[in-house]
C-alpha cells in the first residue's frame, strides 16, 4: 500500500515537473553554481548552476521510462521463450533453455555492459541491454508455471476439440501464468532501473546533457566534499523509488500468489 | 515461492552493486601501504592521465613527456625562454641562414643498454622521427623541415634542414627529440616504447602498466648531468612511480595521505584551500602553449562554413567557462598561444568576444532557420555538431557539457562522442568530428602555429582542424625560418590574426600549472612553461 501510494507521488510529479519547478533542466548559468539547497533551490545547484531539483524531476521521467521499456521487451522476448518451451518440450525446450543457460551465466550487469559495448553508449541501447539481460529470468519462469499448468484438464480439453497450439498457449495457459509474471515485472522495473542507472553512471547509458539519475550521481560524485546535495538527492531518488517499486511488487505478490492465500 | 527468491536476489545483488559503486574508488587505495618518505628512496607521483607509449619520439601526450623527461636527456635545456643551456650538447652553433645546427657532443655519455651514444645515435633517433612508418605526432612537429644529420665525427653532428629553422634549439629542448639507443630500437622494433624504453637520461623505464602505473629507476652510471642542476652525478631519487590517477578528488586524497608525495592536474576547486594549507606546496605556473581550446574541422559539414565557425566563437561563453568548470582559476582564452609565449598579440583578446544575439544573426543571415525542435536547418540540413574528446582529459565532459549548453541557446545540436583514447584518436585523425577538444604545452610560437595550422599537419597529424591554407602554411614557414627577434615577433602576430580572421579553432581558457607536493620534497625543478616538472634534483625527507 505504502509502496502504491510513494510510486503515484514519483510517477505524479514526474508528469507535473515542468508544472511544480520553474526551472530549465538544461540551461547554465554560471553564476548561480553549487548553490546550497534553500528556499530559490529547494535541493540546490549543481557546478553548472542547474537546478537539482529540476534534474532530478525530468531525470525521474528517463529512469521511469528506462525501467518500463526495459522491463516491457525482457517480457516480450521472455515470455514467448518460455510459453514455447514449457509447452512444446523436447528438443525445443532443450535449445531455447541451454540459450538461456548461457544468458544466466553471464551476471546481468556484465551482459548489458557486453550489449553497449557492442551497439555503443546511448540511453536506448541501455535499455535494449537491461531488457535483453533480463529477459532469460523471464523465460525461466514462465516456463516452470507452464510446465505445472500444462497437465490441467483444461489444457487437455482443448487439445481435445482440436485448438491450435498457438490458441491453447495464448488463450488458456497464459491467463495462468500472468500472476508471476506481473509480480516479477514489477520488481524488475526496480532492477531495470538500478541496472540503467549503473549504465549511465559508468558513462553508457543516458548521454549528457539529459538527465538521469544515475548519471547526475556520476556527475555529482566529484563535488562530494564540496556540495553533497548534488549527489546526494539524485542517489535518495534512486532509493526511494526502487523501494516503493519493491514494496508494490511485495504487495502485488501477496495478492496473486496463491500458496499464500489463506 | 520462486519469486520470492528472486526478490531476495534482486535486492541482496543490488544492494552489493551500489556499495561497490560507493567504496569503489576508496578500495583502490586500501591495498597499498604508503610510502616510506625518507632521502634517496622512492617518490610516488600522482598523474592525470596515461601516456599511450613511453616513447617520447612517437607520442602526442604531454604526460610522455613528463615522465620522458627523466628518461631522456634533451640536446640541450631551455632555464628561461629563449635561453639555452648545454644537455647532451656541450655547445651549438647556428648557421646565419637557419639551415644548419651544429652540436658538439658530450662524449663518455652511455645510453641504458651500455651502448655508447654518439652521433650516429642522433641520426638514427631523427631519421626515425620523420619515417612515415613510425608515425610520429609531437616529435614529427617538433622536428619541421628537417632533412639529414650528418655526422661529422663521433662527438660532432650536423643538423641540415631544407629550409630556414629558427625554433630548433626550442624542440630540442623538449621531451620529444630526446635521443633514442639504436640497438634498443633493433632490439625492440614495434615494442619500442611499450615494452622498453631505452635512452640517456638520469632514470630507466622499470615498468610501464598503462593506465596504471610506471616505475622509473635510478640509472647508476650517470654521470653527465646539466649544468644548470644542482648537483651531478646519479640522481637522489632511487625510484620514482608516476600512478595514474584519473579521478581529481582521489588524486588530491592521495597526497594529503601522504600515498603520493607530488600530484600534477590539482584540482581547481580546492584551489583555495590548498593555498592556505600548511602541509602542501602549491606550484602555479601559467601555462605555456595553448590553451583549452577547440578545434572545427573544416572538411565537414557543417564546420566547412565560416560563419557556422564563426557562430561558435561567439556562441561559447569564456567567462563563464572558466568560472564553472575551472573554479575561476584560469583566464578565458585569447588566441591560439597563450600570453607567455614569444610573440603574443593581446589584441587577439578582444576577438570573437561572447554575443550569443551576434551568432545568431550570423545563423540567421547565413541561411540556417530555427526549427521547430529548437535546432537550426537549411536546404533540409540540420545544424548538428558531433563533437570527440576522451574521457582521460581532465574534465572534457564538464568542459563539453558547458559548449553543448551554449551552443543550444543559438540553435546548435552537439552530440558528444566521449571515448577512450584509442577510439578518440583514431576518430579525430580520420576526420568523423566537428569538434574536437586541444590543448598544447611548448614554448615557442612557430612550433605551435605550425601544429594546429600548416596543411602539412592536416593528413592524420595533429591538425586536425584540416585546415588548409597557402598563404598561412607561408606565413607559418617564416615564423620557423625568421631568427630576427622583432621580425619574428610581427610575423606571429600576423599568423594569429590570419587564423582568427578565418575562425580556424575557438579559444577557451588559459590554465594555469598545478601541482602540488608535501613539505618534504625539496629540490624540484619546473620549465618556465610550467609543463614538465622534473625530479632529477629532488630529496625527500619525512
Amino acid at each position: 500500500m505504502l509502496g502504491g501510494v510513494l510510486l503515484v507521488l514519483v510517477i505524479v510529479a514526474t508528469l507535473l515537473a515542468p508544472l511544480l519547478t520553474p526551472y530549465n533542466p538544461l540551461a547554465l548559468s554560471p553564476t548561480d553554481r553549487m548553490l546550497p539547497p534553500g528556499p530559490h533551490h529547494l535541493l540546490g545547484t549543481d557546478e553548472f548552476g542547474r537546478d537539482v531539483l529540476t534534474r532530478i524531476l525530468f531525470g525521474a521521467r528517463t529512469s521511469l521510462r528506462t525501467g518500463l521499456v526495459a522491463v516491457s521487451l525482457a517480457i516480450v522476448i521472455g515470455v514467448p521463450m518460455g510459453l514455447a518451451s514449457g509447452f512444446y518440450g523436447g528438443l525445443i525446450d532443450r535449445l531455447l533453455m541451454r540459450l538461456v543457460d548461457l544468458m544466466l551465466t553471464f551476471p546481468g550487469i556484465l551482459l548489458a555492459l557486453v550489449i553497449v559495448a557492442i551497439l555503443g553508449p546511448s540511453l536506448f541501447n541501455a535499455m535494449l541491454a537491461v531488457g535483453i539481460s533480463a529477459s532469460p529470468t523471464y523465460a525461466r519462469v514462465v516456463r516452470s508455471s507452464v510446465l505445472s499448468t500444462k497437465p490441467h484438464f483444461f489444457v487437455e480439453a482443448a487439445q481435445a476439440i482440436g485448438c491450435r497450439n498457438w490458441r491453447i498457449m495464448l488463450r488458456h495457459i497464459l491467463p495462468n501464468v500472468v500472476a508471476p509474471i506481473v509480480v516479477l515485472g514489477t520488481l524488475g522495473v526496480a532492477g531495470a532501473i538500478i541496472a540503467a542507472a549503473a549504465l549511465s553512471f559508468l558513462g553508457l547509458g543516458a548521454q549528457p546533457p539529459e538527465p538521469e539519475w544515475g548519471a547526475l550521481l556520476s556527475e555529482g560524485r566529484n563535488f562530494l566534499l564540496d556540495a553533497w546535495w548534488i549527489a546526494t538527492f539524485p542517489g535518495l531518488a534512486i532509493m526511494v523509488t526502487v523501494l516503493a517499486i519493491n514494496l508494490l511488487g511485495d504487495g502485488l505478490r501477496d495478492v496473486l500468489d496463491p500458496q499464500l492465500r489463506t | 515461492m520462486a519469486v520470492r527468491m528472486r526478490r531476495r536476489e534482486l535486492l541482496r545483488k543490488a544492494g552489493w552493486n551500489l556499495g561497490a559503486i560507493a567504496l569503489g574508488s576508496q578500495l583502490v587505495d586500501w591495498g597499498r601501504p604508503p610510502a616510506l618518505a625518507q632521502s634517496g628512496a622512492a617518490l610516488t607521483c600522482g598523474l592525470a592521465m596515461g601516456p599511450e607509449t613511453m616513447d617520447v619520439t612517437v607520442t602526442t601526450s604531454s604526460d610522455t613527456g613528463r615522465i620522458g623527461l627523466h628518461l631522456v636527456d634533451p640536446l640541450v635545456w631551455q632555464p628561461s625562454a629563449g635561453r639555452y643551456a648545454p644537455g647532451l650538447a656541450t655547445s651549438w652553433s647556428v648557421s646565419a641562414d637557419a639551415k644548419t645546427y651544429t652540436f658538439k657532443l658530450r662524449e663518455n655519455v652511455k645510453f641504458h643498454d651500455g651502448t655508447p651514444f654518439n652521433g650516429d645515435a642522433i641520426k638514427a633517433t631523427f631519421d626515425r622521427v620523420v619515417n612515415p612508418d613510425t608515425k610520429s605526432q609531437l616529435a614529427f612537429n617538433f622536428i619541421g623541415p628537417y632533412e639529414r644529420t650528418e655526422v661529422v665525427g663521433p662527438s660532432i653532428v650536423r643538423i641540415h634542414f631544407k629550409e630556414p629553422y629558427a625554433a630548433f634549439l626550442d624542440a630540442a629542448s623538449t621531451p620529444y627529440l630526446g635521443i633514442v639507443s639504436p640497438a634498443a630500437l633493433a632490439k625492440y622494433g614495434k615494442d619500442f616504447g611499450s615494452v622498453a624504453f631505452v635512452s640517456t637520461g638520469p632514470y630507466m623505464m622499470q615498468s610501464y602498466r598503462p593506465d596504471a602505473e610506471i616505475v622509473l629507476v635510478r640509472n647508476p652510471n650517470y654521470n653527465w648531468a646539466s649544468p644548470i642542476f644542482k648537483h651531478q652525478g646519479p640522481a637522489y631519487l632511487e625510484r620514482i612511480s608516476f600512478r595514474i590517477i584519473p579521478e581529481e578528488a582521489v588524486r588530491l586524497a592521495t597526497l594529503q595521505t601522504r600515498e603520493t608525495q607530488f600530484i600534477v592536474n590539482v584540482p581547481t576547486r580546492d584551489y583555495q584551500r590548498l593555498k592556505s594549507d600548511r602541509n602542501i606546496v602549491l606550484v602555479e605556473i601559467p601555462q605555456a602553449g595553448t590553451g583549452y581550446s577547440l578545434m572545427m574541422n573544416e572538411q565537414r559539414n557543417p564546420t566547412t562554413e565560416l560563419a557556422v565557425r564563426r557562430a561558435i566563437q561567439l556562441a561559447i561563453d569564456r567567462v563563464g567557462f572558466v568560472k564553472t568548470v575551472w573554479d575561476g582559476v584560469a583566464k578565458p582564452g585569447c588566441g591560439p598561444i597563450t600570453p607567455n609565449i614569444f610573440g603574443f598579440d593581446p589584441k587577439t583578446c578582444g576577438e570573437g568576444a561572447y554575443n550569443p544575439e551576434q551568432s545568431k544573426r550570423m545563423l540567421e543571415d547565413a541561411g540556417w532557420k530555427l526549427g521547430a525542435d529548437g535546432v537550426r536547418q537549411k536546404n533540409g540540413q540540420r545544424l548538428s555538431l558531433e563533437f570527440y574528446f576522451h574521457n582521460r582529459f581532465p574534465r572534457s565532459q564538464e568542459m563539453a557539457t558547458f559548449i553543448q549548453a551554449n551552443l543550444k541557446v543559438v540553435g546548435m545540436d552537439t552530440i558528444l562522442h566521449n571515448l577512450a583514447p584509442g577510439g578518440y584518436f583514431a576518430a579525430v585523425r580520420t576526420g568523423q568530428q566537428n569538434l574536437n577538444f586541444w590543448w598544447e604545452t611548448a614554448t615557442d610560437p612557430g612550433l605551435l602555429l605550425d601544429e594546429c595550422f600548416a596543411s602539412r599537419h592536416a593528413n592524420g597529424g595533429t591538425n586536425r582542424n584540416f585546415y588548409r591554407n597557402a598563404q598561412t602554411d607561408q606565413m607559418i614557414q617564416q615564423v620557423l625560418a625568421e631568427a630576427n627577434p622583432q621580425k619574428r615577433k610581427d610575423l606571429v602576430a600576423k599568423v594569429q590574426q590570419k587564423v582568427i580572421s578565418d575562425a580556424v579553432m575557438a579559444y577557451l581558457a588559459d590554465p594555469l600549472s598545478l601541482y602540488a607536493y608535501g613539505r618534504g620534497l625539496t629540490g624540484l625543478w619546473v620549465d618556465w612553461g610550467g609543463n614538465y616538472p622534473y625530479f632529477y634534483d629532488t630529496r625527500l625527507s619525512s
